[in-house]
């Protein structure tokens, strides 16, 4: 249908995404308590989700076991939601209008009681035109499909609509009964299955398991490893369904209306609700077509300030030419940034050069550069949109009034310019949004990405044929050891990060590494000196291909930054001695056993001075240049709202 | 961005923005145009087709397709509403029914409008009331089915957990849930 009204429009469509915030799909949690042993079992259940910082919603019989009100109150009190299932469970709730009729009022009466605002019908009942009559905001009896229950069938979506002035939420994974007592499963597996599919689609993921059958310890442990793979999971809204039934009416009492060339949210659901924008199509395909409406090429602005940054925007360059998208490359003179470009034959304005220690220095030198960038740029031709991860590209940009895209992984890092400028960040989907949101950043400007900007890095790199960097004669059974000391100069860097520094190097001495030494800065030399060295450090004096010094090492050490998440990816022991606030890329790269965070000196032991075993790349998503360029070359991206969530819909 | 002869549930839906202009006279055709103009979506006015039935619009390769559960006009009266219209236009997709015979057709327009023989609305609420099972299975069935299991429940606690659980695991013959089932899963 959409790609009917695309080719209608001439233009892609614009709708209001499903979700708020930068949430790009929705879990929800429900319980159904069927009888009085359901009821005595709450607690292992309610633990359970306590302990992944989860609520969830408790559907409760009002009249066929005791139910303690105080109880009742307590939970809603914790954050727990109360809703009302049926009235006695009978299978006769909704057998006719007659009894509905003749039992409502008690219903009414223990929802009023309990504050309930949702329905769930005992064994999925249902009858659509007879629900509103019940009174009360959201019903949630029906399946998306299932032809399992007694009344088989599914109204066939996985997202909320209205049913009269009822908000439906369809029932959309499998409940546990019929997954493990009908279907004879044994694990979470089709839960994951569907989740993830619902999960890639934007859906609603709605559970029902019931306490009645958690008891199983089969199942129970299943519904704990459900929540494990969840709970953290920074794409999912983690909802009640009374918060899923009031977003749903307050993004029906809003629309559309143009703004500029973009669209924006007018209603009550302005301020959380993002636009999409549905072209009828997908990946590449979508993306050419797009740039094919432009009357002259699009022209892109990418701004690198360091090394690191050379690994990760330099391959968006030959991407964005690949789609008939010129560019324009900025640089600073900062470390090897400018002799990397070089050696790669880039040519590219260089602006403005290292700072060093001191907030009055960083802004001074932060708004020169970004004077300088938009005076070139007026002169050189105005792009249609910058990507970068700079403070000056966002101001330049904001001067110059065309879109930013700031690429973030450390969500520690100040991002007060990226507000004030307006820029949209992207950001690795492990980091939870709402430390943005926590400093002012709108949930409309936060684009979450699956996977980490390393996916930028190797894109296309074929690591096999990349020969290790010559580190020069390794003494006999010594281990090598890739060792970066903190960056001085960045404003979270903390002093307790060099002295760490220092220990951690020591360390190595006594231990007899061969550590391969690779500054930020050439004065940390002095960070080698007085140490009991069984073989002499070498120290790296000029930029050396990244890939090819990785391989060259069996164990890198450093204080944060992109080289630990760069061997981490590959697959190389890495230990982080960053003692600034850890983000949560690390966090996540250490939960999944490839990055070991060292918090304190007594730590340093744990430091496996071994021969490293074969490369394994991560490959978290080797889709994700396609998609950030798909997001920068958006026309409504280009007017500023929108997210990511359409281009993975594909 | 649209403008509508009436309002539309897809639409309303998803919140995409267009006005309601209603058409100064009727031509049996409802639409909904870009507001610059152009090409337009057309489909039957309620009241013009048959009884809703079970059918599939078939994919471009003949094999797939998108089952639906509406009223659909057939090509004759199709070309007779778009025989008022101008310009060209010639049958794009096929519509079947249950047992794979030719019901309607898409139309495309030379200018690029298409016309569904069915109304978009009326096969989004089929699904979402489930009624698509009441068109597949017909009233009389459904009641029967009703009543059926009002009946089990009755007799449910007289019955073995294990026959329960039996009678669980043989579901409803599949025919539309089926339909729906691979709809909501594809």
């Amino acid at each position: 249908m959409f790609a009917i009204l695309v080719e209608i429009a001439g233009e892609p469509v614009p709708y209001i995404a499903a979700w708020p915030g930068g949430h790009t799909w929705a879990l929800v949690l429900t319980h159904d308590v069927e009888r009085a042993t359901g009821w005595a079992e709450l607690d292992p259940v309610l633990d359970l989700e306590r302990s992944h910082g989860l609520r969830s919603s408790w559907n409760l019989v009002p009249q066929r076991y005791e139910i303690d009100d105080d109880y009742v109150r307590a939970l809603v009190a914790e954050g727990f939601e109360i809703g009302v299932h049926g009235l006695h469970h009978d299978g006769r709730d909704l057998e006719s209008l007659a009894t509905v009729r003749k039992r409502l009022p008690a219903i009414r009466d223990a929802a009023e009681r309990w504050g309930a605002v949702g329905f769930r019908s005992p064994a999925m009942h249902r009858h659509p035109e007879w629900m509103p009559l019940l009174g009360f905001d959201y019903d949630s009896s029906c399946p998306d499909t299932d032809p399992f229950e007694p009344q088989a069938g599914g109204c066939c979506t996985w997202l909320p609509f209205f049913n009269q002035d009822m908000v439906e939420l369809p029932v959309t994974l499998t409940q546990d009964h019929t997954l493990f007592v009908i279907l004879r499963h044994n694990d979470e597996a089709e839960w994951v299955r569907k989740a993830e599919f619902l999960r890639k689609r934007g859906g609603m993921a709605l559970l029902d398991t019931h306490p009645d059958y958690l008891v199983d310890e089969r199942i129970f442990r299943a519904y704990g490893r459900f929540l494990d793979r969840y709970a953290q999971d920074a794409t999912a809204w983690r909802a009640l369904p009374r918060e899923i039934n009031a977003w749903w009416r307050r993004r029906a009492a809003s629309h559309l209306e143009p703004q500029g060339a973009g669209w924006q949210v007018i209603g009550p659901a302005d301020g959380e609700a993002r636009v999409e924008l549905c072209d009828g199509g997908g990946g590449e395909q979508r993306v050419r077509r797009l740039q094919s409406r432009e009357a002259k090429p699009m022209k892109v602005w990418i701004d690198i300030e360091n090394p690191p940054q050379v690994q990760y925007l330099l391959p968006f360059r030959e991407a964005f030419q690949a789609v008939g998208v010129d560019t324009v490359i900025t640089a600073r003179d900062y470390g090897s940034t400018v002799e990397m470009l070089e050696g790669l034959g880039i040519e590219a304005e260089v602006f403005g050069g290292l700072v060093g220690r001191g907030k009055l220095r960083k802004v001074a030198a932060g708004g020169l550069r970004a004077f300088e960038l938009e005076r070139f740029l007026v002169r050189a031709g105005k792009p249609d949109v910058v990507l970068a991860a700079s403070r000056p590209a966002a101001m330049a940009a904001w001067r110059l009034g065309i879109p930013s895209y700031q690429i973030a992984d450390y969500e520690h890092a100040d991002v007060r310019i990226a507000r004030f400028t307006d820029s949209t960040i992207l950001h690795p989907e492990v980091i939870d949004p709402a430390v943005f949101v926590r400093q002012g950043v709108r949930t409309d400007r936060l684009i979450a990405f699956k996977g980490l900007k390393e996916d930028l890095t190797f894109a296309g790199v074929d690591i096999d044929a990349i020969a290790p960097y010559d580190i020069g004669i390794v003494p006999e059974h010594a281990v090598r050891v890739l060792f970066r000391p903190p960056s001085e100069t960045s404003h979270y860097y903390q002093r307790a990060s060099t002295t760490m520094a220092r220990a951690t190097l020591e360390r190595l001495a006594q231990a007899g590494a061969f550590v391969v030494f690779s500054p930020r800065d050439p004065k940390q030399v002095a960070l080698l000196e007085g140490l009991p060295w069984r073989h002499r450090p070498i120290t790296l004096t000029r930029p050396v291909p990244f890939v090819s010094l990785l391989k060259s090492v069996d164990v890198v050490v450093c204080s944060g930054g992109t080289m630990l998440r760069e061997a981490a990816y590959l697959g190389i022991p890495a230990y982080s001695i960053f003692r600034s606030e850890i983000g949560a890329v690390d966090r996540w790269l250490e939960h999944i056993g490839r990055a070991k965070l060292i918090a304190t000196s007594k730590d340093l032991s744990s430091i496996e001075l071994t021969p490293r075993g074969p490369l394994d790349r991560l490959d978290s998503n080797p889709q994700l240049l396609e998609e950030i360029i798909a997001i920068v070359i958006s026309p409504a991206a280009r007017t500023s709202r929108l997210s990511s969530r359409l281009l993975k819909r594909r | 961005m649209f403008v509508s002869s009436r309002r539309l549930t897809f639409l309303d839906y998803f919140r995409t923005p267009y006005q309601v202009a209603r058409p100064v006279t009727g031509s049996g055709i409802e639409q909904l145009k870009a507001r610059a103009g152009g090409a337009a979506l057309l489909w039957p006015i309620a009241g013009t087709a048959s009884p809703a039935v079970a059918a599939t619009v078939q994919g471009a390769d003949g094999e797939t397709g998108i089952p639906i559960f509406a009223s659909v006009v057939s090509d004759d009266i199709a070309e007779s509403l778009l025989g008022e219209r101008s310009g060209r236009w010639s049958p794009a997709r096929t519509v079947v029914g249950a047992h794979g015979e030719p019901l309607a057709a898409i139309w495309h327009g030379e200018d690029g409008s298409v016309f569904l023989p069915f109304d978009p609305d009326e096969v989004i609420v089929n699904y979402w009331s489930e009624r698509y099972t009441q068109i597949a299975r017909g009233p009389h069935a459904r009641r029967f089915r009703q009543e059926l299991m009002a009946f089990y429940y009755r007799l449910r606690p007289l019955l073995p957990r294990s026959l329960q659980i039996w009678l669980r695991r043989h579901p409803s013959p599949a025919g539309p849930l089926r339909h729906a089932s691979t709809n909501s899963s594809s």
